[in-house]
């Protein structure tokens, strides 16, 4: 018997996927869940993030399969930028675009009472902060997810830290950074 | 209750497939003036059209053929038999063009010699949702006591590891009766019938274990060997579930 195989990479699933051999459908297994809980968190509405959600991995998919287009070098961070933007382009416009849907012929997705329940459930049973440690170093993350996911003061987290405010800004500041880079890489 | 989730990756999923067909779609198409003859073109296309065409373009990928004087395997271009049509969905479907990519061609080198009459065209690739690949193969049914007419196959990408092949083979009943299932490398996985949602493993120690099942196919860390009190070996007890949580077998009673 030989052993099995290894887990692979999220950047072995897009390329796979750029290939043609499938991929991005385990990509979307891993992370969906967290997309939408954070998407829940800043939309407020589980319609809205549900939207959101769809025309997050859309864009992702589009993206993945243009190749001009480099791979993310780091595939969860740069989702997570997709799902933000989205959500900040849904707040400029007023609406949440469709137009990564639009182009894969996705049909809108049909929200009943369940379907919300599921994403409210979804959402407050999803640890964002083990999605972020992926791709961050420990203490950024940690004052990332209390100051952005949490929407905690930076009093707060500095009192609960026993550090200045000044650090968790610094720290703050960083995981801002690198999502920053990690997206200029991408472009 | 449609899981909202679920259709969103149905969906994504059935894109990926057309984008692996057909390339990425053109921003520019919006406004612009289309036939109607385009339009029903791309309509089939998106509707499955992309699987029709590859099944249709003829494919002979090499099989192994390891050992000197070891009888060489042959291919078969007949359909699986109702029986196996019958009981996985994944066979009905049509073979698509991540059925023939280089992951299944790789995985179909790991067959053994002396096979008879492996239906290429109906070959499955099947990924499980955490990336695992294995490749679903219809034989030929050939009486006797070690008849076996499916197989599921898996290995990596690893090229120093594909000399020797996992696997697990039986029949429709067996398939029936227990699914075709293997424990292997800290890892249970398996083929089940269709109807099976989920495949849950339930330990002595009272552990338990449970896994999505993707186009038949599942895969599970076995709890015995991630951190299981000593003494606790394989699962005592395998359950299916429907998309509603009931149980439904094993055996299947579909």
């Amino acid at each position: 018997m030989r052993r099995l195989p290894r887990k692979q990479t999220d950047r072995d699933l897009l390329n796979a996927s750029r290939d043609g051999a499938g991929g991005f459908d385990a990509f979307y297994l891993r992370h969906h869940n967290a997309v939408l809980a954070y998407l829940v968190g800043r939309a407020r509405e589980p319609e809205i993030a549900a939207d959101l959600t769809a025309e997050t991995f859309a864009a992702a998919l589009v993206a993945v399969h243009d190749r001009k287009r480099g791979l993310p070098l780091s595939p969860v961070a740069w989702l997570f930028t997709i799902a933000h933007h989205k959500w900040i382009d849904s707040l400029r416009r007023g609406q949440v675009e469709d137009e990564a849907r639009r182009r894969l012929a996705l049909e809108p997705l049909v929200l009943d009472d369940d379907a919300l329940a599921r994403i409210e459930q979804v959402a407050s049973s999803t640890e964002l902060r083990a999605h972020l440690a992926e791709w961050l170093p420990a203490d950024q993350v940690h004052a990332l997810c209390e100051r952005i996911v949490a929407e905690r003061d930076y009093s707060d987290i500095a009192g609960e830290l026993r550090c200045s405010q000044a650090v968790v800004r610094m720290r703050v500041s960083r995981a801002l950074t690198t999502l920053r880079s990690l997206e200029a890489n991408h472009d | 209750m449609t899981d909202v989730l679920d259709v969103l990756r149905a969906q994504l999923l059935a894109a990926e497939r057309t984008l692996a067909a057909n390339g990425p779609p053109s921003r520019r198409t919006r406004g612009r003036p289309v036939s109607a003859r385009v339009v029903l073109a791309s309509l089939l296309i998106f509707l499955g059209g992309s699987a029709v065409t590859v099944a249709t373009q003829p494919w002979a990928p090499l099989l192994a053929h390891r050992s000197p004087g070891a009888p060489i395997s042959t291919t078969s271009d007949t359909a699986p038999p109702a029986t196996e049509l019958g009981l996985l969905s994944v066979l009905r479907r049509a073979q698509d063009s991540l059925d023939r990519s280089a992951t299944a061609t790789h995985l179909l080198g790991l067959i053994g010699d002396g096979e008879i009459g492996v239906r290429l065209n109906s070959l499955r690739l099947l990924t499980t949702p955490t990336g695992q690949t294995a490749l679903l193969v219809s034989l030929k049914h050939v009486p006797g006591p070690m008849s076996a007419d499916l197989c599921l196959f898996f290995g990596d990408d690893d090229p120093a590891h594909t000399t020797s092949s996992t696997g697990v083979c039986g029949d429709t009943q067996t398939l029936r009766s227990n699914g075709l299932i293997a424990n292997v490398g800290g890892s249970i996985f398996g083929l089940v019938p269709d109807g099976v949602s989920r495949v849950v493993a339930e330990y002595i120690d009272g552990q338990v274990v449970s896994s999505p099942v993707q186009g038949n196919y599942f895969s599970m860390i076995d709890a015995s060997t991630n951190g299981s009190p000593a003494g606790v070996t394989a699962p005592h007890r395998l359950r299916w579930l429907d998309s509603a949580g009931r149980a439904i077998g094993p055996p299947w009673v579909g």
